[in-house]
């Protein structure tokens, strides 16, 4: 046990131990219980990887160019699913290199492969629902500006996809067709008889 | 058995490239996926004679099957789309789909060109609709009495 002196030195000397103080002392240390970086919600970039990051990020946005609060979350969804999984198949690559044996079957690896799969299977599945997400979100945008009138697209909240609605018969209806169907019907209300309006509403225009 | 070269993994990339041909980095993510899932499945294949981990292989071999199908479908997708960008869209909807790439036009049927002048079938159509529907009415309520 230390004696008294020993506890009141070792006081003295914690004073002198507070931890990193520049910002990059701080992120640093905050890094040091991660393992791999790996759990879904914390996605933990290595310095080292920044780079190659960024890059993918940017040539992801230029192409699937999420507009809209809804798509840029699936967007985010998937950059950091697709990078969980690249991440999960250097740590593989490199067993490779490390065993003789595939670690598929090798048992040093089983139990790390485990959870690695468990995250693997976490990420394949968010990336490919946010890939599929974005497709449908950016269709339903399509639909909606080559087929809603104004008062439509006021009328008809942004996740409805009014396909649908505006069919007669077999017949999809144009624009112009529809808004002299509604001065024929009595206004968009018409069209939009399934969605209870709200008392007090005033239709736009 | 031992594990299997990185020169095969490589062959496969090109092989499976050359079979899809993508043309954009969503595509090309998507044909990684299947690389990968096809490099699983050749591992698995090549240790299937290891008894005592078969129960390990046996997940693997489901989870690439798995993957290997959702990318190849999701490819397909996106190509479609990327492909009816061109031939589906007409001339004057074009500049509306710019920004939305993965949108797949077919799957918003255009209605016919809209020329905004009213036919005569068209108004004769909505009448005889609403009377139609006014008979039903009309029809349902005497029945009732």
């Amino acid at each position: 046990m230390a004696s008294a002196a020993q506890a009141q030195a070792n006081l003295g000397n914690a004073q002198f131990s507070t931890g990193p103080r520049s910002a990059e002392g701080k992120a640093r240390s905050s890094r040091n219980n991660l393992q791999h970086g790996l759990t879904l919600g914390v996605l933990a970039i290595e310095p080292a990887e920044q780079a190659a990051f960024d890059a993918f990020r940017t040539e992801m946005r230029g192409e699937i160019r999420p507009e809209g609060a809804m798509v840029e979350e699936a967007f985010q969804q998937f950059l950091d699913a697709a990078w969980r999984l690249r991440k999960i198949r250097a740590i593989v690559r490199e067993w490779n290199i490390e065993y003789a044996e595939d670690p598929f079957v090798h048992p040093e690896t089983e139990a790390r492969l485990r959870q690695l799969n468990r995250y693997r299977a976490a990420a394949e599945m968010v990336a490919f629902r946010a890939i599929r997400t974005i497709r449908e979100l950016q269709t339903l945008a399509l639909f909606r500006r080559l087929h809603l009138t104004e008062d439509e697209a006021v009328v008809l909240p942004p996740l409805v996809n009014p396909g649908r609605k505006i069919l007669l018969g077999r017949e999809m209806m144009g624009v112009e067709d529809r808004k002299l169907y509604y001065q024929i019907t009595g206004g968009v209300h018409q069209f939009t008889r399934r969605f209870p309006v709200a008392s007090g509403y005033t239709p736009p225009g | 058995m031992s594990v299997l070269p990185q020169s095969r993994f490589d062959e496969l990339q090109k092989e499976i490239a050359a079979d899809t041909q993508p043309a954009t980095a969503v595509e090309r993510w998507l044909v990684d996926e299947i690389v990968n899932a096809k490099w699983e499945l050749e591992r698995v294949r090549a240790n299937s004679s290891n008894t005592a981990a078969e129960s390990r292989l046996n997940d693997a071999y489901s989870r690439a099957t798995r993957n290997w199908n959702r990318a190849r479908k999701e490819l397909q997708a996106v190509q479609t789309a990327r492909v009816n960008h061109l031939t589906k869209l007409p001339e004057h909807a074009r500049s509306s789909a710019a920004g939305l790439p993965l949108a797949d036009p077919a799957r918003t049927p255009l209605p016919g060109p809209v020329s905004g002048a009213m036919t005569d079938t068209w108004i004769e159509a909505v009448k005889a609709q609403a009377a139609n529907e006014m008979n039903q009415a009309f029809e349902s309520m005497m029945g009732g009495k």
